[in-house]
């Protein structure tokens, strides 16, 4: 009986000695998607009941899709792509077969529909078939469209990455005109360029307060420089002349005082003005001269050039501690940074054997990577409010003109800004044009 | 009388099946001395020796091993065996080389790993090899015979076929490598790349697998192909981000389902991972065969950007 029982037992073992290495897991970790970018596709506008589109709702696809050019983390995918051609019969989910387009990797599809005055929008996602986006529009009218297009775009943008920055600001920037440069301001995209100044001699370098509603920079003429302060709700604007007769690269705090550039000892140093526009004590004094301060959001850290010791390099002021840090220590010639709101990142131009460059260095891993890549200069760089597009100017297509690129160096893109060289561009914190 | 004879019948028998599924289970032939405290098989399973490359056989005689077996051969073998009683000659035998000679290059990391694995091939290569050359012997005995029961001339057989069946195995193993090396300019533990500006740095990071070599190459194997079909927009602002999914996947590595065990309060986010695995559908068959579940964190952070 006891080599009956032994025996069963042993065939116990052996009949379930497999079960016994139980199933096992392997645990992996993925970093970083391996693509960047999501496949959207952008429907053609529908008209109501089966009628054609209207003109009105082509333009506004036209628009979104110009849009979503601009944004690197979106790829605009083609009906071409997509097996069997238009998946929908209608505006809404139970008239898309989003079979096909995950099968053709679509992401995310943009229906349109119009009719009269009237525009919807929808943004689907593929996978899980949910509404990410949708919009109704009445009363539009084609000088209007490309408006409501950004305000869609900015609202697709929000819901995919919690930032709408781009859309949400405007960029000032200095133009040629009659001889002189003169400031204007228009959309990220462009849009409702409108010149501001008409001060004579040349304004430059642009630099927006927080909430907006002022612009400060320098206006150079026979007077010598002035401190130039637009206001926008007046649209008026005011010049300041200082002791020294040096005032360059003005930038608002976060907190709206104003820091610039004063020779006040004989080179030009950072001072802080107060509301009566009277300077305090320099900040981070050297005997070289130091330039085109910028802030993070917080206000405490401060980028800034300076030729302390020798040529103009970048350094960092803890405002706190008052301990100020060298930034860059590659190249001979790092000039103009723009500090983004975090303050990690410090984008900057570097004069390299081709002309200039955008760098873009990491504060916080020490690492450092070329953002632009010319041809020509590539000089003036500016954070925007995200800090994840870098605007600056470049004179790779014959006259300098504005273009946008992002802190990741993607393909840099012209923004319009009609004739005539444009330069020194600057993103407005606050809500862009109304 | 009868009752007591059935038993002593029925225990014999008893007895004869469990040596039967015995020899089975642990691969042994009857006439084949083993000594089963030997892990032999482990050592070939984790060995990725550039030495036993079969492709080695090529240039010279392979150092760590004997010679894998071609799967043509073997079956040839096989059939000769079953059906025209010639025996198989050990020309038959001679390696085959299955894998790319690009499989040769090896990471320092896995070639340190495999020097302390071939001290324990050179213990017990010996017998590997006494074995092999005692099983053909066997076979072709037996064969010539004629008078023995076909039961241990096949015992002998899938012996080698599963030794044959682990080198290729192993071999396979060997090209995903070489592919994946291929693919990922040298070096397959390297995650990320390098940004347009040439400064990004790509950064190691070994697959959390536990257990044995194979799984954390099966482990940098899923990673790859998942990552490539993981699409989110990045705009880089939110870097404390991830998502844990289970998978799981059949013997032959087809996914077979997968759920989120720990969201990253981002739907989004979790929506882009799941559509990730949803697009890869099907993985390479696991090397480790009670491996039926994958635990994958996916973090948005900035590695290669």
């Amino acid at each position: 009986m006891k080599i009956k029982i032994w025996i069963l037992t042993l065939l116990l073992v052996l009949a379930f000695g497999e079960n016994v290495r139980a199933a096992e897991t392997l645990s992996v970790d993925i970093f970083g998607p391996g693509q960047t970018r999501v496949n959207i596709l952008v429907l053609p506008a529908r008209g109501v009941n089966g009628q054609a589109a209207t003109s009105l709702a082509r333009s506004f696809g036209e628009y979104v899709q110009g849009d979503i050019g601009f944004l690197p983390f979106l790829r605009l995918a083609y009906l071409t792509e997509v097996l069997g051609g238009d998946p929908s019969k209608g505006l809404k989910a139970d008239d898309i077969d989003f079979k096909p387009l995950q099968l053709s990797r679509i992401d995310l599809i943009l229906t349109i529909g119009g009719s009269g005055a009237d525009i919807e929008a929808r943004v689907y996602e593929t996978f899980t078939r949910k509404l990410l986006v949708g919009k109704a529009y009445s009363q539009v009218d084609q000088g209007g469209v490309a408006h409501v297009a950004d305000r869609f775009c900015a609202q697709l943008m929000r819901v995919l990455t919690g930032k709408s920055g781009f859309f949400d600001s405007t960029l000032a920037f200095s133009k040629k005109v009659n001889g002189g440069k003169e400031l204007f301001i228009a959309s990220a995209l462009g849009r409702g360029l409108e010149q501001v100044t008409h001060d004579g001699g040349f304004d430059v370098s642009p630099s927006w307060s927080k909430d907006g509603r002022k612009l400060a920079y320098t206006n150079i003429s026979d007077l010598g420089h002035r401190l130039g302060i637009w206001d926008r709700s007046s649209r008026v604007s005011r010049l300041r002349r200082f002791p020294g007769n040096i005032a360059i690269s003005p930038t608002f705090t976060p907190d709206g005082q104003i820091a610039i550039s004063l020779s006040l000892n004989g080179h030009p140093d950072i001072y802080l003005l107060n509301s009566e526009f009277q300077a305090g004590s320099a900040l981070a004094p050297s005997w070289g001269i130091s330039v085109s301060p910028s802030f993070d959001l917080s206000g405490r850290k401060m980028v800034f050039c300076s030729g302390r010791l020798g040529g103009p390099q970048i350094f960092i002021l803890n405002r706190d501690t008052g301990v100020v840090d060298r930034v860059t220590y590659e190249g001979t010639y790092n000039t103009r940074p723009s500090l983004s709101p975090d303050g990690r990142f410090v984008v900057f131009a570097r004069l390299t054997d081709s002309g200039n460059r955008i760098f873009i260095r990491d504060l916080v891993v020490n690492q450092e990577r070329q953002i632009s890549f010319g041809p020509g200069s590539d000089e003036d760089p500016s954070f925007d409010p995200d800090g994840y597009f870098v605007s600056f100017a470049s004179s790779r297509a014959g006259g300098t003109k504005i273009y946008v690129t992002t802190r990741y160096g993607d393909p840099a893109r012209l923004i319009p800004t009609g004739p005539g060289d444009a330069m020194a561009p600057a993103w407005g914190v606050a809500a862009a044009l109304d | 009388m009868q009752d007591t004879r059935q038993t002593a019948g029925f225990l014999l028998s008893l007895a004869l099946h469990a040596l039967f599924v015995a020899a089975a289970v642990f691969g042994v032939g009857n006439s084949m001395k083993v000594d089963m405290d030997k892990p032999m098989y482990t050592v070939d399973l984790v060995s990725l020796n550039p030495s036993e490359d079969p492709a080695a056989g090529d240039t010279g005689e392979a150092a760590g091993a004997p010679p894998p077996l071609a799967e043509g051969e073997t079956r040839q073998a096989d059939q000769s065996a079953a059906a025209i009683p010639s025996p198989p000659t050990a020309e038959k035998l001679k390696p085959e080389p299955l894998v790319r000679d690009d499989a040769k290059a090896i990471s320092e990391k896995k070639v340190e790993e495999q020097k302390k694995l071939d001290k324990k091939v050179e213990e017990k290569q010996p017998s590997r090899q006494d074995l092999l050359k005692e099983a053909l012997k066997d076979v072709k005995k037996d064969v010539a015979d004629k008078s023995k029961d076909k039961g241990k001339v096949q015992d002998a057989l899938k012996d080698v076929r599963s030794q044959e069946s682990k080198e290729s195995k192993k071999d396979a193993v060997s090209g995903e490598l070489a592919a994946l090396r291929k693919s990922s300019g040298g070096n397959i533990f390297t995650a990320g790349g390098t940004g347009p500006g040439g400064a990004g740095g790509g950064k190691g990071t070994g697959a959390g697998g536990t257990g044995s070599g194979l799984m954390s190459v099966y482990g940098n194997i899923v990673k790859q192909i998942i990552k490539k079909n993981w699409r989110y927009q990045a705009m880089g602002t939110e870097t404390n981000v991830a998502v844990v999914l289970e998978i799981n996947i059949d013997p032959k590595g087809t996914i077979t389902g997968a759920r989120v065990v720990q969201p990253s309060g981002n739907p989004g986010f979790d929506d882009s991972a799941m559509r990730a695995v949803h697009e890869t559908q099907a993985l390479p068959s696991p090397s480790v065969k009670s491996l039926d579940t994958l635990r994958i964190t996916f973090n948005l952070q900035e590695l290669g950007k």
